[in-house]
């Protein structure tokens, strides 16, 4: 595990010795307004946020309340109507689409609830994927996505097809995918929505692990009260507005 | 270029649907092809008949390979001026064992016919031609269709029997795609003795077509049957002009192949790619921007492309390589430049097929992608 660790970490512990500020994440008024059968429909209202380097971050709130919406804006899957993102001193609304592309690659790591992985690669190959936006040896590259792999106790299954692996061995496989290109943010959209209690409290354990271990900063959306608990912070959004922020040791 | 073994592998996952999109190109692909090398046939034809001789036949009729003209025509010819000598050909269809295989016998006068077109042996000898009233010399390509060989007595359905004396090539295609014989030997059988489908006229100047053939016609002009004088190549495009017609007709056919070729492929791309949204989604969330995306999605259907048009020109090359003559009548041909002309045909149907497609999958926002999908 130790040699995976460290195949994979490159910059984690990097990161904090050249830190720009304390905070990896900074949402600065951000508001989303979609235009829906002429209307407008106001989404997100003047969201503030900051998350410090190596924290874990719970997002609940009832379905429609904009926590997907917020999550896929702090991974510049989606663009704010106002507002500002800063990652790590980076700010993502002044990037071009192919800076932003690039910028997601290096920066950003997603755990989905449906997986989302390529349904005709292998697993190795699924967690090779992101790395073939890097220039990289495929030597190389193959060592990255297997220790990835390990890390997520997938080595057995590296050349099996997503069909032939359980929702669970999916999700953990979507974060070795996450996880290999060193991202300084995982971002976590539902990653046990779609598991039963046993394969979700695995998920949840790894998604731990990586932030207690590799000191990963985790924001993670969730509806499962016990995912909340797990996170350092709990961060509650109601019809678009962030309504409270606890310590979830505070919660508890 | 480094995302090339995901379409690859794309490709060959979905082996069904790969296979499927590949035939509808080759398809396509080899009737372009086979259009291709037919054309080429006819322009060779064409093109291998010779400015300088006159050709003389039956005035009036539609179809000029009925024509027939009488032998002693050729005394009146041979006293134009301007005629340098002139000679007799008579030619028949002949069927060897099916009915698919024609073949176009022209009986001459070989010394005379000698002199106005060029005749060279492959193999065999003049003398054993000479020598015997069935003799035959074979079109190579033709005697390398049936197998014909020196010695071989070679029976054609209509009753004709000819021995190969020897067979040759000439810079007449429309005489190195049929058989030699001797035109006693063949107007008697065809009960046609004293005629000649057309005779040729070699000229003492070769810029006086026009009027020589004016003198020849008028020359004629009372003689029982009246004829039609023009240079050869002028002749043999309208001995062709209904094939040419036909040729016409299935260039229209092949470009309509071609059209719901494109339009299959795009359809098929199109529903790929909508099948696929989620994917494009996953790839823009990964990094992967809209160029690269557009690249693979497109790389795919050119990967096709490639792989059909690959089929497509290989049937083509085997229709040549089992019968170059198109059952003995014209030389198919097909150049370089034509298959590559083909070939980015086929990388054409490709490119058209995704191009829209795939550009509308990359402009969507990556959110819509992956929730469209859902």
């Amino acid at each position: 595990m130790k040699n995976a660790l460290e195949v994979i970490v490159t910059s984690a512990n990097q990161h904090k010795e050249t830190l720009v500020t304390d905070f990896i994440l900074k949402l600065n008024n951000i508001a989303k307004v979609y235009q829906r059968g002429g209307q407008s429909v106001r989404v997100l209202n003047a969201i503030n946020l900051e998350v410090t380097w190596g924290d874990y971050l719970a997002l609940m709130g009832p379905s429609g309340s904009g926590k997907t919406t917020l999550l896929n804006i702090i991974g510049g899957l989606d663009c704010p109507s106002s507002g500002s993102v800063s990652v790590d001193g980076t700010d993502i609304a002044e990037l071009s689409d192919r800076s932003l592309a690039a910028w997601r690659t290096s920066n950003i790591g997603f755990v989905f609830q449906q997986y989302n992985l390529i349904p005709v690669l292998t697993a190795l190959e699924n967690v090779e994927l992101p790395l073939l936006l890097f220039k990289m040896r495929k030597d190389e590259r193959r060592r990255r996505a297997l220790a990835a792999l390990a890390l997520v106790g997938l080595t057995e299954r590296s050349h099996h097809l997503p069909r032939q692996l359980s929702g669970g061995e999916e999700q953990r496989t979507s974060i070795a995918r996450a996880l290999v290109t060193d991202p300084k943010l995982i971002i976590a959209d539902e990653p046990t929505g779609n598991l039963d209690a046993a394969a979700a409290a695995g998920v949840l354990d790894l998604l731990g692990r990586l932030n207690g271990e590799l000191r990963k900063t985790i924001v993670m959306v969730t509806h499962d009260p016990d995912a909340g608990r797990r996170a350092k912070r709990l961060v509650r959004l109601y019809k678009g507005d962030l309504n409270a922020d606890h310590a979830t040791a505070e919660v508890a | 270029m480094r995302f090339l073994p995901l379409v690859l592998r794309r490709l060959f996952r979905n082996r069904r649907r790969t296979l499927l999109m590949a035939a509808g190109i080759a398809v396509a692909v080899f009737v372009i092809s086979a259009l291709l090398a037919v054309e080429r046939g006819f322009a060779t034809l064409i093109s291998s008949a010779d400015d300088t001789l006159l050709n003389v036949r039956e005035k009036g009729l539609a179809c000029p390979v009925t024509s027939r003209v009488f032998d002693s025509y050729l005394g009146s010819i041979a006293s134009t001026p301007g005629v340098r000598s002139a000679t007799g050909v008579l030619r028949g269809l002949y069927t060897y064992q099916k009915k698919e295989n024609l073949v176009v016998v022209s009986g001459v006068d070989y010394e005379a016919f000698r002199k106005l077109k060029s005749v060279r042996l492959v193999s065999g000898s003049e003398q054993a031609f000479l020598a015997r009233s069935d003799a035959a010399l074979v079109g190579a390509p033709m005697a390398a269709r049936h197998g014909w060989r020196e010695g071989q007595s070679v029976a054609f359905v209509e009753g004709l029997t000819v021995t190969v004396a020897g067979t040759f090539v000439s810079a007449d295609k429309s005489y190195d795609a049929g058989v030699l014989t001797h035109k006693g030997y063949l107007s008697r059988l065809q009960r046609d003795e004293g005629k000649s489908t057309y005779l040729i006229v070699g000229l003492s100047d070769p810029g006086m077509v026009s009027q020589v053939s004016q003198a020849i016609d008028t020359g004629l002009a009372n003689f029982p049957k009246p004829t039609k004088t023009q240079s050869e190549r002028a002749s043999r495009e309208r001995e062709l002009q209904d094939f040419l017609e036909v040729r016409r007709m299935l260039g229209l056919m092949v470009a309509a192949a071609v059209l719901v070729s494109i339009f299959g492929a795009a359809n098929s791309v199109s529903m790929s790619v909508r099948e696929r949204l989620r994917e494009v989604g996953i790839l823009r969330s990964l990094g992967l921007n809209k160029f690269q995306i557009l690249c693979i999605l497109i790389g795919e259907s050119l990967a096709v492309a490639i792989v059909g048009g690959g089929i497509g020109i290989g049937l083509s090359a085997l229709l040549l390589a089992t019968d170059r003559t198109m059952g003995g009548m014209i030389p198919l041909g097909l150049r370089a430049s034509a298959v590559a002309m083909v070939a980015g045909a086929s990388l054409l149907i490709g490119l058209a097929g995704a191009l829209l497609p795939a550009l509308r999958a990359t402009r969507l926002p990556i959110v819509d992608c992956l929730r469209l999908a859902d």
